[in-house]
């Protein structure tokens, strides 16, 4: 059969080609990869490798590669500011500006090099990010169209400081980033479980990031996303922890880290539009579960199971019931059914309290109009 | 506007960690009860819709919960950062700030 794969020689139609890249053994694969790449280039056509998701192979987009800029905002409102930093400049005296640099560019390379994605729209998009934005601000965000990074409590005296700049932890650029990948892929609904699952994604290659950027096996990994933020003033690790949620901080001032960790401990609230940051705890578990379960380098294989979910299989109104199937269902793609990266997914989520059979009925049942509605006040909040 | 009590909160955000503060109006200063007042009257805050939703939140930006009550009556508006008016910002910044006060005084 091999003997059919040779990118001369090209018999194979394309879509078999396909199945053999995604069921064949490695030798197999590759094989199949250099001949869909040989008849891509022979046809000029990209259609072929569009849908081809199971050995994350995409033609190079026709979009530039890595491009950047960082502005500042000179703690003002307007976004983006003033370019300061562009791609191949020196170095600035900023630190902020050089991380919001660096920490995109190590983004851009987890996305580009694991997973064959070019930028934040797989079309090499720029990536603009701006610091130094308000006075005091306490946050950082992604606007749609580019991250936005808050100074923390700079404004105060050190002894009243809380939170350092948001620049200050990789894991926190590649959160933004990513949200502006889910904006181009799952489209999930920022609200309720699907805004959770939004969240966790972000937490998930947010941390992907880190652990690559630091060369960490699963087990080496700390597992705690915004390490760094809080101050020394602050009795707390960090903003998350994927591993442990609801113990990254514990401080008479900040409260307590309030992310449940499995679904009976699932927070019903209209806050944070439903809870976003706070229920994300439970799949942010069932992956951590996964990748060390599967031990070895969580961005090569827990990575690959959930970006491929991420770009091909979830939508706008998923549940954490959808993610677990669809999870389940990409592992055995990938790896075969059966296989013991599945079975690491199926661990990952039961021990978070969701079987991927779907026997577990979510306790969020509403509808994406229904979020919607809940979100804008036209429909009763759920208790 | 007239205010005997503001209940504000703040959730959401990249850090999700939730600010909220009960502002009763006899406490506060008198110029201050009067800069809050002004600032009421100036955004039209009894006219503006309970929630206000003229786009889709914003991953990670910071929703607000204000409501203002007065006697028997009570209005409330809940907003991401983005979808506020503009003219909420001053109102937003001392409210934030009394609750950053109180958040860090309360050990």
């Amino acid at each position: 059969m091999t003997a059919h794969l040779h990118p001369i020689n090209c018999i194979v139609p394309p879509h078999m080609l396909e199945k053999i890249a995604t069921n064949g053994t490695e030798a197999q694969r590759n094989l199949a990869i250099e001949t869909l790449k040989a008849s891509e280039r022979m046809r000029g056509q990209r259609r072929a490798l569009m849908d081809f998701s199971a050995a994350a192979f995409r033609v190079a987009a026709a979009g530039a590669g890595k491009e950047r800029i960082v502005y500042d905002a000179k703690n003002g409102t307007s976004l983006p500011g003033t370019p300061v930093r562009k791609e191949g400049d020196p170095p600035s005296s900023d630190v902020a500006v050089n991380e919001a640099y660096d920490g995109s560019g190590v983004t851009y390379d987890l996305f580009k090099d694991i997973y064959d994605r070019n930028s934040i729209d797989n079309n090499g998009m720029r990536m603009d990010s701006t610091v130094h934005y308000r006075k005091g601000y306490d946050n950082a965000f992604w606007n749609g169209e580019q991250m936005v990074y808050g100074d923390g409590d700079e404004d105060l005296p050190p002894a009243e400081r809380l939170f350092n700049r948001f620049t200050i932890a990789i894991d926190i650029i590649g959160h933004e980033l990513t949200h502006g990948v889910t904006q181009f892929e799952a489209k999930l609904v920022y609200s309720f479980q699907p805004g959770a699952l939004n969240e966790s994604m972000s937490d998930v290659f947010g941390s992907l990031v880190k652990q690559r950027h630091l060369n960490q096996t699963a087990a080496e990994a700390d597992w705690i996303i915004g390490a760094g933020l809080l101050t020394e003033n602050v009795n707390g690790v960090g903003i998350r922890s994927m591993k442990e949620p609801g113990t990254a901080y514990n401080d008479p001032v900040l409260g307590k880290d309030p992310q449940p960790g499995h679904m009976k401990d699932y927070v019903n609230t209209v806050s944070d539009n439903g809870g976003v940051h706070i229920n994300s705890g439970i799949p942010n578990r069932a992956f951590y579960i996964t990748a060390t379960e599967l031990g070895g380098y969580a961005w090569e294989k827990a990575g690959q199971i959930w970006y491929v979910t991420l770009r091909d299989k979830l939508g706008t109104n998923s549940q954490f019931q959808d993610c677990a199937n669809l999870t389940y269902a990409v592992a055995a793609d990938l790896f075969g059914a059966g296989s013991l990266e599945q079975m690491a997914v199926k661990k990952g989520w039961a021990e978070v309290g969701i079987n991927v059979d779907g026997t577990t009925p979510p306790p969020e049942p509403g509808g994406c109009l229904e979020s919607l509605l809940r979100i804008i006040g036209a429909a009763p909040a759920k208790k | 506007m007239k205010f005997e009590k503001i209940r504000f909160e703040r959730s959401g955000g990249f850090a999700g960690i939730r600010l909220a503060t009960e502002i009763e109006a006899e406490a506060l200063p008198e110029d201050q009860k009067k800069e809050i007042a002004e600032l009421l009257d100036d955004m039209d805050f009894e006219e503006l819709p309970a929630k206000l939703a003229n786009r889709m939140p914003l991953p990670d930006e910071f929703v607000y919960s204000i409501v203002v009550e007065f006697g028997d009556q009570k209005y409330e508006v809940m907003a991401g950062e983005s979808a506020l008016p503009g003219d909420a910002q001053p109102l937003i910044e001392i409210l934030e700030g009394i609750a950053k006060q109180r958040m860090r005084k309360k050990d």
